[in-house]
């Protein structure tokens, strides 16, 4: 079982700021340049429409393989419990806000991802006629290498020996800088005939299926657990009264355990203020807007303003129908207290929109107008907190389209009335308040309020940094017995070593003051790694980017300077401790690997 | 399966009532094949066309036109490729409105938005021309100052609709995405949703292995 996620759990005093960083930009602004990026934008278009059935695959086939998975495999879900584990360890320097929480879930959602799709692709080796066993877990291996920054160098290693070593390998895009070289030898396309690449493609719809439904489960999963064990951490989020009963994470995670809470959870109120916490201005904000809609509400109840002129909500529509708007009601309430992933949530918010429904071609001149009118009607509580939730911890790569839209609405609705101030009434209306009701109506929530990131909405802050970052442990040693090449040999054991090493070394390393600032770690391995290649173009790629954030970090780490040429006196038997886990050195040995580091760098 | 796919976000602007919701039932109803993909009322659809060797599938944004709301618009048509501003040929002041959503389209949104300025209803106008309130010279030389499609259509016959989204998907960069890329970059990094599905690129690749 590979733990990729989780930082030393044994070291209590480990500080996760000081661990390697993944860092996304680095990446980008290094691609870009070689024309890389428009290609994986098209690849990203592509990518969206996977998931629709084309008509190799019957609806029966989807649904008989889809029905099967209610729950997620014990291997996925231990990677969730082990991110939970993770999440609780007292490693971080002060509380984390929600955004940074976002931005862990978010990693984790991507790495989950992932790794359904190893675990799948494993799995179905029988099904891939065309590809030989070995040379599937050979890829994925390589695909669990490619994170970070340090993924764009592994991933483009892996594809160059790719196209000598495997022939068979089936077509795929490949965002590797060296795809085109892959592919002029490999010229596999011709090797498989039309039926393999059929049941091939009807393999991955299906896998992408599958997939999308263990995410849909992970999210279910995630907050269930976090409902079950509550989200108390001796320092990151604050104990939640509510529920956290149970303060330990129980030692085998037993899914149908959860499910079935899943099933009774209209007892369990998940109240996803507690995740707030930290960043009070959140709940500051939502407790203005509660009042201000209970003054609407309030108002509209004893006449004082018609809602329905208010917001000009067309003819079309007629509130009088009893049983949509109990339906509505009954959602909002779901919506707000009886559900608990992400998920739940926005399908719950579908399913408003979807009550709202009067006949089928109905415009958002209506849809949203009576939003506001079920919103201001029926005031449910904490509305604005659980649109961030989704907002923020609804995978982002599924949080598109419909749903996107829906949640949109949902918080259009909320902007609407939350800007709502004095001067969006008649004079009469005005003359008529009380004070009390003159003071809430006074002015915007969002002037009052300022909330974090909140200059561009939608945007997370680029700058929030503390994500746990798969340490790799197994990077060097996993992957050296599936390579022939000696130099590719080299350069992994350095790798690894030199990543461990400097792991080390910024565990004693005074803790930064700003936690929000970068610590680009992981570049000066890749960096260094990629000095052996001679000149390689990517190397003036990588480094302005990495060198200029990362100054500071080397006078820490005393003795990095990255970007220099690597003088190569080092010791005939540097290689030595190739075949040992790091875990398994000692400090001598470790002094040894140490040196000979050193003397690379000088 | 081997066509690429260019997935556009369409959003649609205009006075209440000037037929916006109208406009785009008809370009999807158009379409033989029945329409599975998921929608919520005709505020939110997509369609597929084909254009050229390209599959273009238009997700289309409806938003709600009261006067009201004109404030919330902006997150609606936040990282939109592509807007639709629609007024009605009998009713001016709808016009006036469509020039305000120009101008804060091109203030506000995507660089590189194509905006087409649609005059709807003009079955009104094969009954009686007299009914016609915005010249159509009019509306063209607002669309040529600010570099804008222009069509005059009817929801209700149907006239020049699957013109309307043909014209923008011939427009957008399909293969081109450098160009859009180098001018959008900004707006593109800066959504969060194109921004994260990015960084999750790698897990995309390979769960894209397909050919």
């Amino acid at each position: 079982m590979r733990q990729f996620y989780t930082t030393p759990v044994s070291n209590s005093k480990f500080d996760n700021s000081l661990s390697i960083k993944e860092s996304y930009k680095p990446r980008q602004s290094g691609l870009e340049t070689l024309g890389e990026k428009p290609s994986q934008e098209e690849e990203e278009k592509d990518i969206v429409e996977t998931n629709e059935p084309t008509g190799n695959l019957t609806s029966e086939e989807i649904e008989e393989s889809m029905n099967g998975i209610t729950e997620l495999p014990v291997e996925l879900s231990h990677l969730i419990d082990v991110f939970i584990i993770d999440l609780k360890q007292p490693k971080y320097l002060r509380p984390l806000t929600i955004i940074q929480l976002s931005y862990l879930f978010q990693g984790f959602y991507t790495k989950f991802d992932k790794f359904c799709f190893q675990y799948l692709s494993n799995n179905g080796t029988t099904n891939q006629m065309t590809i030989t066993p070995s040379a599937t877990s050979f890829f994925t291996a390589r695909e669990s290498l490619s994170t970070g920054l340090s993924g764009i160098f592994a991933r483009s290693r892996s594809s160059s020996t790719a196209s000598g070593t495997s022939i068979t390998r089936a077509p795929r895009r490949s965002s590797s800088l060296f795809s085109l070289e892959s592919n002029s030898t490999g010229n596999i396309t011709q090797m498989l005939s039309p039926e393999e690449i059929k049941i091939h493609l009807k393999t991955n719809e299906l896998n992408n299926l599958k997939i999308e439904k263990y995410m849909i489960l992970c999210e279910s999963y995630i907050f269930n657990k976090l409902l079950e064990v509550g989200i108390s951490v001796s320092s990151p989020i604050k104990q939640n009264p509510s529920s956290s009963s149970i303060d330990t994470l129980s030692s085998s995670p037993s899914v149908e355990k959860t499910q079935e809470k899943l099933n009774h959870s209209n007892q369990e109120i998940f109240n996803v203020s507690s995740l707030f916490r930290n960043t009070p201005e959140f709940g500051d904000f939502d407790k203005l807007l509660t009042e201000k809609l209970r003054c609407l509400s309030k108002l509209s109840l004893d006449g004082k303003i018609n809602l329905d002129d208010f917001l000009g909500v067309p003819d079309s529509v007629d509130f009088s129908n009893e049983s949509k708007n109990k339906d509505v009601r009954e959602s909002l309430t779901k919506f707000t207290y009886y559900s608990t992933s992400p998920y739940e949530k926005v399908q719950i918010l579908l399913n408003i929109h979807d009550s709202m429904t009067y006949y089928k071609g109905m415009s958002n001149d209506e849809f949203l107008s009576m939003l506001i009118y079920y919103i201001i009607k029926f005031r449910p509580r904490k509305l604005f907190l659980n649109a961030e939730f989704i907002k923020l911890f609804r995978y982002k790569k599924k949080l598109i389209q419909k749903e996107l839209y829906a949640l949109t609405n949902l918080e259009a609705a909320l902007l609407f009335i939350e800007g709502l101030t004095l001067a969006d009434f008649s004079d009469e209306l005005q003359d008529e308040l009380t004070t009390h009701e003159k003071k809430i109506l006074e002015s915007k929530v969002s002037d009052v309020i300022t909330l974090p990131g909140s200059n561009g909405k939608n945007n997370l802050p680029t700058a929030v940094i503390d994500s746990p970052t798969p340490i790799n442990r197994q990077n060097g040693n996993d992957s050296i017995g599936s390579r022939t090449n000696s130099n590719e040999g080299f350069r992994n054991t350095f790798d690894g070593s030199l990543r461990n090493i400097i792991s080390k070394i910024r565990l004693y390393t005074p803790p930064t003051v700003n936690n929000l600032k970068p610590l680009p770690l992981p570049r000066s391995t890749s960096q260094l790694s990629m000095d052996y290649d001679g000149g390689s173009p990517l190397r003036s790629l990588a480094s302005p980017n990495n060198g200029s954030s990362g100054e500071e970090d080397n006078t820490h780490a005393g003795t990095l300077t990255p970007g220099r040429s690597v003088q190569r006196s080092i010791p005939e038997d540097w290689k030595k401790y190739r075949s040992l886990k790091f875990e398994d050195l000692t400090i001598t040995q470790l002094k040894e690997v140490f040196e000979v580091y050193q003397k690379m760098i000088e | 399966m081997s066509n690429p796919i260019t997935s556009i976000k369409l959003v649609l602007l205009g006075e209440a009532a000037v037929g916006k919701s109208s406009i785009v039932l008809r370009f999807v109803s158009n379409d033989f094949s029945e329409n599975k993909e998921p929608t919520i009322g005709a505020a939110f659809l997509t369609q597929r066309v084909n254009i050229n060797d390209h599959t273009v599938k238009f997700e289309i944004w409806d938003t709600a036109g009261q006067e009201r709301f004109a404030s919330l618009a902006p997150m609606y048509y936040r990282n939109a490729q592509a807007a639709l501003v629609v007024y009605d040929v009998t009713k001016p002041q709808s016009f006036i409105k469509a020039r305000h959503w120009v101008k804060e389209l091109h203030e506000q949104a995507n660089k590189n938005i194509i905006i087409a300025l649609v005059g709807n209803k003009v079955d009104i106008l094969e009954e009686n021309e007299e009914e016609r309130k915005v010249e159509r010279e009019e509306a063209e030389k607002l669309a040529d100052e600010e570099g804008l499609l222009f069509f005059e259509t009817s929801a209700k016959t149907g006239t020049n609709i699957s013109e309307v989204f043909l014209g923008i998907g011939e427009k957008i960069p399909l293969k081109g995405l450098e160009n859009e890329h180098a001018n959008g970059g900004l707006n593109v990094t800066e959504d969060q949703r194109v921004n994260l599905a990015n960084t999750a690129n790698a897990s995309e690749n390979a769960s894209a292995c397909s050919c």
